[in-house]
């Protein structure tokens, strides 16, 4: 007899996602299913559209991170123009691009953070879900919800000045960007009346990192043991092995840190990464080739970032990088809630670099576009706040879209979330004969630590709770 | 302009490509439009929204008076309604969007904030795809946009 149990609405993710867990006769978790239910199929209905429309068009499979979308179709179509394959643009595109993209991370890492895990980690997993929210959070901790809104609100205004509108704007074009940054977008952003300005920003993020470090120190064994398990880790890192968040090449590293993807051209990704396609959910299941569906899958995102990166090339950040390595003995850290330390990491870098890009005066002046002889496809990938993120374009004669293919940062963790939910699962209900809510978040918290887009990974309409389904195993 | 003489911020909230809910943005574009042709006398600033979010909170922040344009499903809507509204922590599954009163409430609670909020609320009556505005609901806009310059208005005094 099967029994079926859902939770109908859950909040703090992105998109609609549904898991299904398999009990046994004793009472334990055979396995677990992290279901992807919405269908969205953007990379067929851009097919026959001309290629220019793909950095405004595709970004509207997401309202949340359609700035990663943005940047990754432009840096395709900039290789299909003739402008370079990612570090070619003019000074002035790059520069303004970058700024886009290091506001886009600090305004969703932040978003993520204090609206979506934060509460989890305040109140506890098995709090009054009616208190697991950023508004409770408020009434608690009212400095920190503060903070909060203006740190998002801060990085929304670099995209509005960069791209135009905070959503789906449309600065950068093939080949470059439309504008400069004005004198004044400039001056608001470095010397702006505090808070809003970036010093205070760099100052909050220093202090998000000291409260987590308060939190770590008091809650060890829990972001240790929670869940954890070895994975291989993905992402783009400069040349030079730097983190860099909007060009590289690509590197993969096992649980242990050796490279299994040494630094290659991510122009060429369709030749070390296959999609594996499974018939119970919409998001595929990306693996290296030369490892096998069974040992090729991987983790992206912060964490991922924080295992593969050389260094950072920003003080404050690496000061951190090298406390988080510290902590972790050198070697690549599996514990996936400390996820959340390496996205305040980031958060902090991000905003070392924003006052970086604000200072350089080719934001103000300068050629905007660049352009080549044209190809016939065009590949751009780029580091999105959840992780790497690749746009694949074809055009025909007629620049007519003939093939598209995205892999979204979430697409990417798809095997990591479905490990990490089994584990947690089969801890929180071993023995256990009533299911509480509590016990249904607990395999949430383990899910948002991913931060994941749903709704990016399937290219939806909908509503957005996960529901979460039990099923007796037949003997 | 004296000192106390009111700041005030307006929302349209809607989406402007669904027929009638975009009576909201089409308030404030024609309120702005005519504000700037008569020489309004205060500080007025208007703002088309797909609905409030906490995101919105420290520009409202700044502004004594908070007015919200909205389209209504109600039936039992003659044309349009004005209400003062209050602040309430009242909680739904949500934290993407704020009703009024919880936007209200959230104000006073992080910002120390305490405008005086009245929502509007405007009778439409076609919701599909659409960039225009039915002729009725057309017309309740423009009542309801007379009643802001000479009532509304008038109150914030």
């Amino acid at each position: 007899m099967g029994q079926k149990i859902t939770i109908d609405p859950v909040t703090r993710v992105e998109g609609h996602g549904k898991v299904t867990l398999y009990v046994n006769n004793d009472g334990g978790i055979e396995q677990a299913r992290f279901h992807i239910v919405e269908f969205r199929g953007f990379e067929r209905f851009v097919q026959g559209r001309p290629f220019w429309e793909m950095p405004v068009l595709v970004q509207r499979l997401c309202g949340i991170c359609p700035v990663s979308h943005h940047l990754a179709a432009a840096k395709a179509v900039d290789v299909i123009v003739g402008a370079g394959s990612g570090d070619e643009l003019t000074p002035t595109a790059e520069k303004m691009r970058r700024l886009m993209h290091y506001g886009q991370i600090f305004q969703s890492h932040a978003l993520h953070f204090f609206y979506l895990a934060s509460p989890d980690l305040l109140f506890g997993i098995d709090a009054d879900p009616a208190k697991r929210n950023v508004l409770y959070l408020a009434q608690e901790n009212r400095d920190l919800a503060y903070r909060a809104i203006l740190m998002r609100k801060f990085g929304q205004e670099i995209i509005l000045a960069t791209a135009g509108k905070k959503i789906h704007g449309t600065g950068a074009i093939p080949g470059g960007i439309n504008k400069h940054l004005t004198i004044e977008e400039r001056d608001r952003f470095l010397h702006g009346n505090p808070p809003f300005n970036i010093d205070n920003m760099i100052q909050w993020s220093l202090d998000t990192l000291e409260f987590f470090h308060q939190y770590e120190q008091k809650h060890r064994d829990f972001l240790l043991t929670y869940v954890n398990f070895p994975s291989n880790y993905l992402s783009l890192v400069r040349k030079d092995g730097a983190m860099d968040l909007y060009h590289g090449v690509l590197r993969a590293v096992d649980a242990e840190g050796q490279k299994i993807l040494p630094d290659v051209d991510y122009h060429e990704y369709y030749k070390y990464i296959e999609e594996e396609v499974r018939s119970w959910s919409y998001m595929k299941f990306p693996y290296l080739k030369m490892l096998g569906q069974e040992r090729g899958w991987y983790t992206v995102g912060p964490l991922a970032r924080i295992n593969t990166a050389d260094f950072i090339d920003t003080p404050l950040a690496q000061k951190e990088l090298e406390l988080f390595r510290s902590f972790h003995g050198g070697k690549p850290c599996n514990h996936v809630m400390h996820t959340h330390w390496a996205r305040l990491i980031e958060i902090l870098h991000a905003a070392e670099k924003i006052k970086l890009l604000l200072e350089d005066p080719d934001l103000l002046s300068g050629e905007l576009v660049r352009e080549g002889n044209r190809q016939f496809e065009g590949v751009g990938l780029l580091e999105a706040p959840r992780g790497t993120l690749f746009h694949h374009y074809k055009i025909n004669e007629y620049d007519q879209i003939v093939q598209a293919n995205l892999i979204v940062s979430t697409t990417n963790n798809n095997q990591a979330m479905n490990n990490a939910v089994l584990q947690v699962a089969q801890r929180v209900f071993k023995g256990q004969k009533k299911v509480t809510e509590g016990m249904t978040n607990a395999i949430e918290v383990a899910i948002r630590a991913y931060n994941p887009c749903l709704s990016c990974a399937t290219h939806a309409l909908g509503q957005m709770p996960i529901d979460i389904e039990f099923v007796d195993v037949p003997r | 302009m004296s000192s106390s003489a009111p700041k005030i911020l307006i929302y349209g909230m809607g989406n402007p490509h669904r027929g009638d809910d975009g009576i909201g943005p089409y308030c404030v574009e024609k309120i702005l439009s005519l504000a700037k042709a008569t020489n309004f006398p205060y500080a007025l600033e208007g703002k088309a929204i797909f609905h409030l979010s906490i995101d919105e909170l420290e520009t409202a922040a700044k502004y004594s008076q908070v007015v919200l344009f909205d389209a209504s499903m109600d039936i039992n809507l003659i044309n349009f309604s004005c209400s003062l509204v209050q602040p309430s922590a009242c909680q739904q599954f949500t934290t993407h969007l704020l009703m009024p009163e919880e936007f209200l409430y959230s104000l006073l609670q992080l910002f120390n904030a305490r405008p005086t909020m009245h929502l509007i609320s405007i009778r439409g009556y076609y919701w599909e795809m659409s960039n225009t505005l039915s002729q009725q609901a057309k017309t309740n806009a423009d009542s309801a946009i007379a009643f802001f310059f000479s009532s509304l208005i008038k109150s914030m005094n």
